[in-house]
């Protein structure tokens, strides 16, 4: 299975290149893959093999990274919905993307989403999923700003990838906080620390922080503004990322973390209050969109907020009803997308007003289809969205605590929703404009969504065959869960006479915003949107970037020294006298005679360097500071360093003598304030280092590494020099890493040189 | 100078040396070149660029970390060939890492300080 998922991965990098070989052709030739998958996962579920199963690869132990994969229930429900989907959906971009530009790119990174969808609804251990997690939002980042020459898509993809990113930081730290207190790395073990987690002080925080992650992800209120704009992104990417996979993963987060973090009062109210909220603004802003894709983005971000809801009340009906609704809401929703990329291609508008007046006739079929899913949306019998419905319906009217307060939630959305069935069927297919045309496309994109929206009318019929999955992944959710049937037809109950009420009342809102036309005036409120608020973090960011470079990154060398080195001096030296103490132990101090003129040349040449003002003789004198000091490391018996010391600094003043005809002849003349002020940080710095140094080896050092290493150098890394076995054996990733730097510094250098030379006018 | 470049890296693992000295050295002596002549004839001598000699050197130095991934081991396992040449070290991934090493120095050094040579 893991094998599986790393197979998509592997896939996508090839993709680009099957993008030249088959041209057109491609995404036909990459729905193998999901289709693939949903077999695979049709068999395990077929062949009635033990649930749950796993399977684990260790990768580091100590920090209990593993790649875990985990097919029970829900991941298995999940699983279907990406593969199948996914496979529907590359069908119809194939048709939709024809002969349209970066289509390699486009589908690489299609691909790469499919397998970190899949990985993230399979993956058992939390580590993996986070990363699965934020993959899906820097893919998402990539498709949405896919038409990446317009300004729109470019902002609707940054606004996306910083909310779900932020989302995924507060996630990663509510995972870590569970972590820390249950020490259980894989989510399937972790139910069982259900009682330790919700009695645990840490509990509101971990709620939190692992809601704000599901709820920017699924566009939850007030992280829900991404959602619409995201629609700047190619429809195929809307269809399925944005309603039918993505969005949903912050859902399926609830679910998998209902027996772990659920069932307390915490939860139900917040997940339940924030869902209710969502529902409503989703609806009505969906009724009042013109833009059919920004319609569909707002039910989505509705839906969204009923199936958070029914996490949120998490009664047995309640996870049931969710359950049942998210396989409804996928059938109906992508077809509703697919529809929609279709209906802009043929008319050549997105907006609901400017389609041509009639259309049901120039297009039957589509609107047959639309006619198909928007009835599943609206919840009417005989499709499976009623029976949908009727679960959520009973769901709220048995609800523990506040049944009045959702009913009546459910109720109004239900009315918006029966109102926007009547928008996308009667005003988009024979209200509209007189002189549109409508043009004419390849029938063969239409496979899908027929395929999609036939789905919704053969489930409502048949229900019952979907009762098996939907059982077995709620009794993941809530454990003791028994199986239910699913059937059409439930009696004459509330539920039902709460639908005919809602279909009822929509009609009658449709009908009559068709004659009235209100306005609700709530401008006053348009400073707070969260959209708003987003932008002025997103410009106040820059603002404050720009300002902060300018004061600290000036561009002088001595700036920048003076203030590390003023840093280091202050804090250190203060967290030293007050924490530390000066200690000199003078009894092992020897110093030689041969030491001691070292040192006077030292000093003497500083002092040479410091006061002569010539630019050459400063430059000879630091080289013969230099010398002595890698004469006094020989002395002490470190050859090594005393070769590369002495190298470098030829090296370095011979690059100093190439630049030297560049500065002016004599040095710069300092005011006398900071010459004093550079002396002290330089003397300062200096002695305080000396001073650690003398306190550090205050007591003599007792290091058992010594002997490791002394033993270990010539019997394990067979070599005599222990430093150089050191730097190339024993510590070796240390050397990789500053070889990596080296390099990049070089980079860096020539870079600069080059910059000055090109603009150097001569 | 070059050649005491090459004995510098080859005497590294056993005695004073390395990889980084050897580079040093190598790129001293390239340098003194470029003084002596001028830049193209010294970059002429050297045959290759020096920024792809440094890349090359990264390269081999994390290849040689990552023979341990492929056979199984960890990262950066140290492997030896056990065949024994006089004058040269044991033959083996840390020498490779070495060799690495030097080419990446000289690499570096010569990139820093030849453009500036050229601007004469």
């Amino acid at each position: 299975m893991i094998i599986c998922i790393l197979s998509v991965f592997i896939l996508a990098f090839l993709v680009p290149l099957l993008h030249k070989m088959t041209g057109n052709k491609l995404a036909f030739l990459l729905s193998i893959a999901p289709l693939t998958i949903f077999i695979a996962l049709l068999c395990y579920y077929l062949s009635g093999t033990d649930f749950p199963i796993s399977e684990s690869w260790e990768w580091n132990s100590y920090f209990n990274l593993e790649l875990a994969v985990y097919l029970d229930g829900l991941s298995l429900l999940f699983g279907f919905f990406i593969s199948g989907i996914g496979f529907l959906i590359y069908i119809y971009a194939g048709f939709y993307m024809k002969d349209a530009k970066y289509n390699g790119r486009f589908f690489m990174i299609l691909t790469l989403f499919m397998g970190a969808m899949l990985g993230l609804v399979l993956a058992d251990n939390w580590l993996s999923i986070l990363v699965f997690w934020e993959l899906t939002s820097i893919t998402s980042f990539l498709l949405i700003g896919h038409n990446n020459e317009k300004e729109s898509a470019r902002y609707a993809a940054w606004q996306g990838l910083l909310v779900t990113a932020l989302g995924g930081l507060a996630l990663l730290a509510g995972l870590v906080l569970i972590g820390i207190v249950t020490d259980q790395y894989t989510i399937s073990n972790l139910s069982q620390h259900h009682e330790l987690l919700t009695q645990h002080t840490l509990y509101l925080p971990i709620l939190l922080c692992v809601a704000v992650g599901a709820f920017t992800k699924s566009a939850q209120f007030p992280f829900h503004f991404w959602l619409p704009n995201a629609m700047a992104a190619p429809t195929p990417v809307s269809a399925y990322l944005h309603s039918a996979t993505m969005v949903k993963a912050g859902i399926y987060f609830f679910a998998r973390f209902s027996p772990i973090l659920g069932g307390t009062v915490e939860w139900h109210i917040l997940l339940s209050s924030i869902g209710g909220i969502t529902m409503l603004i989703g609806a009505v802003m969906a009724f009042k969109s013109d833009n059919i894709k920004k319609l569909l983005a707002y039910s989505t971000i509705s839906a969204l907020g009923i199936m958070t809801m029914a996490f949120g009340i998490g009664t047995e009906t309640a996870v049931f009803a969710g359950t049942v609704y998210i396989i409804a809401h996928a059938l109906y929703k992508s077809t509703l997308f697919m529809m929609a990329g279709i209906l802009d291609k043929e008319t050549g508008t997105k907006n609901i007003s400017k389609f041509p007046i009639m259309l049901y006739q120039k297009l039957p079929l589509a609107f047959g289809i639309v006619c198909l899913a928007a009835l599943s949306f609206a919840g009417i019998a005989p499709f499976f969205g009623f029976v949908a419905k009727e679960l959520l319906l009973e769901m709220v009217l048995h609800s523990p605590m506040l049944a009045a307060v959702y009913v009546t939630i459910m109720l109004v959305t239900s009315v918006f929703f029966v109102a926007i069935l009547f928008v996308l069927t009667h005003k988009a297919f024979t209200k509209g404009k007189l002189d549109s045309q409508v043009k004419s496309i390849h029938k063969g994109i239409y496979i899908a969504p027929v395929i999609t929206a036939l789905l919704g009318l053969i489930f409502g019929l048949f229900p019952d065959a979907l009762s098996n999955l939907t059982s077995l992944a709620s009794s993941n959710i809530f454990s003791g869960f028994e199986s239910e049937h699913l059937a059409l037809w439930h009696g004459f109950n509330n539920a039902f006479y709460l639908s005919l009420l809602s279909i009822l009342i929509g009609a009658g809102v449709y009908f009559i915003s068709l004659k009235v036309n209100w306005k609700l005036n709530l401008s006053f409120l348009k400073p707070f949107q969260p959209s708003k608020i987003y932008d002025y973090l997103f410009d106040g960011l820059i603002v404050f970037g720009q300002w902060q470079t300018r004061k600290i990154q000036t561009g002088y060398l001595r700036n920048y020294a003076m203030v590390t080195l003023s840093v280091i001096l202050i804090l250190t030296g203060f967290t030293f006298f007050y924490k530390a103490g000066i200690r000199i132990n003078t009894e092992s101090l020897d110093i030689y005679i041969f030491e001691l003129i070292l040192g006077l040349i030292v000093l003497l040449a500083l002092g040479f360097t410091l006061f002569t003002s010539s630019n050459i003789s400063a430059l000879l004198s630091l080289s013969v500071v230099g010398i002595a000091i890698s004469i006094i490391f020989m002395e002490a018996g470190a050859p090594d360093l005393a070769i590369t010391f002495f190298l470098i600094d030829a090296l370095t003043i011979t690059i100093f003598v190439l630049i030297l005809h560049k500065l002016p002849k004599k040095m710069l003349r300092k005011r006398n304030f900071d010459r004093f002020r550079d002396g002290f940080i330089a003397v300062g710095t200096g002695l305080l280092v000396t001073l650690i140094l003398f306190s550090l080896t205050y007591n003599p050092l007792n290091s058992k590494l010594k002997e490791f290493y002394a033993e270990n150098s010539y019997s394990a890394a067979k070599g005599k020099n222990m430093v150089n076995v050191i730097l190339v054996d024993f510590r070796v990733l240390d050397t990789l890493g500053e070889i990596c730097v080296l390099a990049i510094a070089a980079l860096g250098v020539f870079a600069l040189v080059n910059y000055t030379k090109n603009k150097k006018i001569d | 100078m070059l050649l005491f470049s090459v004995f510098l890296l080859f005497r590294g693992h056993n005695l004073p040396g390395g990889g980084f000295i050897g580079g040093l050295m190598a790129g001293a002596a390239f340098i003194l070149d470029a003084f002596a002549h001028n830049v193209a004839h010294s970059l002429k001598l050297l045959r290759f660029e020096p920024v792809k000699i440094m890349a090359t050197g990264l390269l081999l130095a994390v290849i040689s970390g990552f023979l341990g991934l492929i056979l199984g081991d960890g990262f950066f396992k140290g492997y030896w060939l056990d065949i024994d040449i006089p004058l040269i070290p044991k033959l083996g991934s840390p020498f490779l890492f070495d060799i690495g090493v030097y080419a990446l120095v000289l690499g570096m050094v010569l990139k820093m300080v030849l453009p500036n040579l050229e601007n004469d």
